[in-house]
């Protein structure tokens, strides 16, 4: 009996048949507002660039790769609904993979960089498997444990310059492409690819039936578990993705600055990550790109002005979560709806 | 064969006895009633047959298979599924999302983190066919919290028959509901499958009666009596514990 029921499953699942049920509308629609804002988005991103000083060149890398580290956080507190404290953390073991892999070792900056991937997913999972059973303010204790322990060991760690950190580290090889990443411009594209093909990566996961199951455990774990799901390796392994970007903009990130030190895997640094998708709008795709820009960006712009550019940046923060529902993201598509539903009025008015 | 067989389970919460050594054995197609004033111990049964609490002795075995002990998912995966007397449901997702997500519960593709899961059209087509079974196809691409409190209930209902249960235990579906969304219900739950094995756990008589063709009576954690509803109607301990004395149709 339970056998048939399978085999039916394996026969209406995989025949073309069944693809792109007409029924499914929601999902459609997503995907076609997915593929015009990413059109969108990526023209903006091609070819800014080109027409802005070298100084903002810098920052929209600092964007771009910001944007990696938000994008894994929102998939755990957007996507699974679980708020982490510690995945600077990750951000940081990204780093200093790279750092010691090609600074101290003198390994290739590509296949260090797929290092950190991979170490940072490892070790993620270790931390997700020991943390995800736990909810709520322990898992949010739990995670900012385990990265001030990581932490530490930055801190602690003499090979790697202790508190100092590392300096002159390389940035990835582009010869066999005629191309030097010393440049600016020439990294910003570089990271923007990376950007691009982790995103795409990202995006299949968050539309996938695991993506679906992650959504399900933050609307309602208890639900989850009644209608047969076992939630826990779920979230284990959303929380090893999610990381995993971490890790990746940690290796780029030291690539941007030439250097590494431990401030980057603070709490601190861990608590602006959620603020920046909270400020982007947790509940959209690229909300938390929006988030990093503007992050970035204010900060940039308020610490010019004033020491206390935190303060300010704090006070924006408020705005936002009080007055944009669904954060920047969630205030584009009220006003897209608006523009659309004003430009048909007016059609309907001629 | 016993589809369902609950063997002399007991549970204590402190020196309070909930559920003294109670027995329960269904065979497919039963419709199955358990009635009690409120504090009977009604719902820790429940939760112990559905595992979301261990029982302090005795044995559930679902088609033979001893499954005392094993989680909620694992007892869900069994071919048990349960619906909740407090709505539990995914408020900020549609009726499609969330019956979808309960049939993909139950399809090998549930652990598929690469393909996009709008391709995979038999969980839309199975969510479709449970949304119209309960009368929900109209909300169908609603969102939950949308929906009015009855439509709610059908979809209570709803999440646990898309995990295509051999026994479905129904925890007072008609808990809070209007007649109208009352006489719903009934409705509903009369075209379920025969060979569907139904656990009803339920305070309006009309819900009881109409749906379910065995009863047993529950008070203080014990077993009253039990049979077809006329035997547990006449049953004079049964009268004065719980229908009340002039009990005809008696409310709870």
């Amino acid at each position: 009996m339970q056998e048939t029921t399978e085999e039916n499953w394996a026969a209406s699942v995989d025949t073309d048949s069944s693809r792109h049920d007409p029924l499914d509308r929601t999902a459609l629609r997503d995907q076609r507002n997915f593929l015009v804002i990413s059109a969108i988005g990526l023209v903006v991103l091609v070819v800014a660039p080109l027409v802005v000083s070298d100084f903002y060149v810098s920052l929209l890398t600092e964007i771009l790769i910001f944007g990696l580290l938000v994008s894994g956080v929102n998939l755990l507190l957007g996507y699974t609904g679980l708020v982490s404290l510690g995945h600077a953390a990750f951000m940081g073991i990204g780093a200093y993979t790279t750092a010691i892999g090609t600074s101290l070792l003198d390994f290739p900056v590509w296949a260090m960089m797929i290092c950190s991937v991979l170490a940072s997913f490892l070790i993620a999972y270790g931390v997700g498997i020991l943390s995800v059973r736990t909810k709520g303010v322990q898992f949010l204790l739990i995670t900012l444990a385990f990265g001030e322990m990581f932490h530490a060991i930055a801190e602690k760690s003499r090979v790697t310059g202790g508190d100092d950190g590392m300096t002159n580290i390389p940035r990835i090889d582009l010869e066999f492409l005629g191309l030097d990443a010393d440049h600016d411009r020439v990294f910003y594209f570089f990271v923007l690819a990376c950007f691009v093909i982790a995103m795409a990566v990202l995006r299949r996961v968050v539309v996938s039936p695991f993506g679906r199951v992650l959504v399900g455990i933050r609307e309602n774990e208890k639900r989850m578990l009644a209608v047969g799901y076992t939630a826990f390796p779920y979230k284990a392994l959303a929380f090893a993705i999610s990381a995993t970007l971490g890790g990746l903009a940690g290796s780029l990130w030291v690539q941007h600055g030439f250097f590494v030190n431990p401030h980057l895997m603070t709490w601190q640094m861990s608590g602006e990550a959620l603020l920046m998708v909270i400020i982007g709008g947790s509940q959209a795709f690229f909300g938390p790109l929006l988030g990093a820009a503007f992050y970035v960006l204010t900060k940039d712009f308020l610490s010019d002005l004033t020491e206390a550019y935190l303060l300010f940046f704090g006070l924006l923060f408020v705005l936002v979560v009080a007055f944009f529902h669904g954060g920047l993201a969630g205030f584009a598509a009220t006003l897209a709806r608006r523009m659309r539903r004003g430009s048909a009025k007016q059609e309907g008015d001629q | 064969m016993s589809q369902l067989r609950v063997s002399n389970i007991s549970k204590s919460f402190g020196a309070l006895r909930v559920i003294d050594t109670f027995d329960l054995n269904l065979s497919a197609g039963d419709r199955h009633a358990v009635i009690g004033p409120n504090g009977a111990g009604k719902t820790t049964l429940f939760n112990m047959i559905s595992g979301w609490i261990p029982p302090d002795t005795g044995t559930i075995e679902i088609e033979g298979l001893d499954v005392t002990g094993h989680p909620p998912e694992k007892i869900t995966q069994s071919g048990l599924a349960r619906s909740f007397q407090k709505n539990t449901l995914f408020d900020g997702l549609t009726v499609a999302e969330s019956l979808r997500l309960a049939v993909q519960a139950h399809s090998p593709v549930r652990f598929n983190f690469f393909q996009p899961a709008r391709r995979f059209g038999g969980l839309q087509q199975r969510a479709h066919e449970i949304a119209r079974q309960m009368e929900l196809e109209d909300v169908f691409e609603n969102e939950v919290r949308t929906l009015s409190y009855g439509q709610k209930r059908q979809l209570e209902v709803g999440l646990a028959l898309a995990c295509e249960p051999k026994i479905l235990l129904l925890d007072e579906p008609a808990a809070g509901t209007s007649p109208a969304e009352r006489a719903t219900l009934v409705r509903l739950l009369t075209t379920l499958p025969d060979n569907m094995t139904l656990l009803l756990v339920e305070h309006d008589m009309d819900v009881v009666f109409g749906v379910c063709t065995q009863i047993t009576v529950l008070n203080y954690g014990r077993v009253v009596a039990s049979g077809t509803p006329e035997e547990v109607r006449a049953d004079p301990e049964v009268r004065a514990a719980y229908l009340g004395e002039s009990a005809g149709h008696g409310e709870a």
